[in-house]
C-alpha cells in the first residue's frame, strides 16, 4: 500500500470511464443506423462495471498486509439496451417493413450526450485525484527540507 | 598539588573493544534499493512512451501515470540522496 496503489486504483476508473466514453461515442455514431450485422436496427449499449480486488505481489498477501487490498474497477462486460427499436413511416427506405415503417436505434442523442458529460466528468475527477496523490507524494518527499 | 586533582574523567575511556555489530542492511543497501526502484520504473515509464509513440494499442493514460511514478521514484532518490550528502558534509565540518 502506498502511493502508486491509488495510481493503480485511478488509472482502472481511468480505463472504465475511456471504455464508457468510447461505447458512447458508438452510440452516438450509430444513432440512424437501421441495418446491423446481426439483423435488425443498431441498439444502444451500456458497460457493466464491476470492482475487482487490486493484484498485490505475493510476498504482501504473505506478510498479510493486503488485508486492506482497495478495489479497482473493471469492465466486464457490454449490454445491449432492450428498449424497442423507434418506428418510424418512412415507406421508400430500403429498410421499411411491410407497413412502411423504419426501425430505427434505440439511441436518445440527449441521453448519449448527459452520458458523454458524466463519462467526461468522471475522468477528470480521476485526473485531479491523481493530481492530488502525486501532489502528497511530492509533499511526503520534501518532508524535512 | 595537581590543580586538576578534582577532576575526574565521567565515562570510561576505554573505547568497546569487542567485535563490531553485524552489518545488517545498511544504508547503502537502501539506495540500491531505491536506485533499482526508480530505474525500473523509469524503464516502465519508457518502454510505455515508445509503445504509444509507435501507435501501439494502449491507454494514453497508463503512459502518464508510469512517467509520473518514474518521476516520483526518481524525487524520492534524489531526495534521499541529498540528505545523505548533506549529512556527510556535516560531518565533514565537524570539530574534533
Amino acid at each position: 500500500m502506498d502511493f502508486f496503489t491509488a495510481m493503480e486504483v485511478i488509472a482502472s476508473g481511468l480505463s472504465a470511464q475511456r471504455t464508457r466514453m468510447n461505447l458512447v461515442s458508438e452510440n452516438l455514431a450509430n444513432a440512424q443506423t437501421t441495418q446491423t450485422p446481426e439483423g435488425g436496427p443498431y441498439r444502444r449499449k451500456d458497460p457493466i462495471f464491476q470492482s475487482a480486488p487490486l493484484a498485490v505481489p505475493f510476498d504482501e498477501v504473505l506478510a498479510g498486509s493486503a488485508a486492506d487490498a482497495v478495489q479497482t474497477v473493471e469492465v466486464t462486460g457490454v449490454v445491449e439496451d432492450t428498449d424497442p427499436p423507434r418506428l418510424v413511416h418512412d415507406p421508400g427506405h430500403p429498410h421499411a417493413d411491410a407497413n412502411g415503417y423504419v426501425a430505427m436505434p434505440n439511441v436518445h442523442v440527449v441521453e448519449e450526450t448527459v452520458n458523454l458529460l458524466m463519462a467526461a466528468r468522471a475522468y477528470e475527477a480521476g485526473v485531479t485525484a491523481l493530481g492530488s496523490v502525486k501532489a502528497m507524494a511530492e509533499r511526503a518527499i520534501s518532508i524535512g527540507s | 598539588m595537581n590543580p586538576l586533582y578534582g577532576v575526574r574523567p565521567v565515562l570510561p575511556q576505554a573505547l568497546p573493544t569487542g567485535p563490531r555489530p553485524a552489518s545488517g542492511p545498511g544504508f547503502s543497501d537502501t539506495l540500491r534499493a531505491l536506485v533499482e526502484t526508480a530505474a525500473s520504473t523509469d524503464a516502465q515509464a519508457g518502454a510505455r512512451i515508445d509503445r504509444f509513440a509507435t501507435g501501439a494499442p494502449g491507454e494514453l493514460h497508463e503512459t502518464a501515470i508510469s512517467v509520473t511514478k518514474a518521476e516520483i521514484a526518481f524525487r524520492l532518490l534524489m531526495s534521499v540522496r541529498n540528505r545523505l550528502l548533506e549529512s556527510y558534509r556535516e560531518v565533514m565540518r565537524m570539530g574534533m
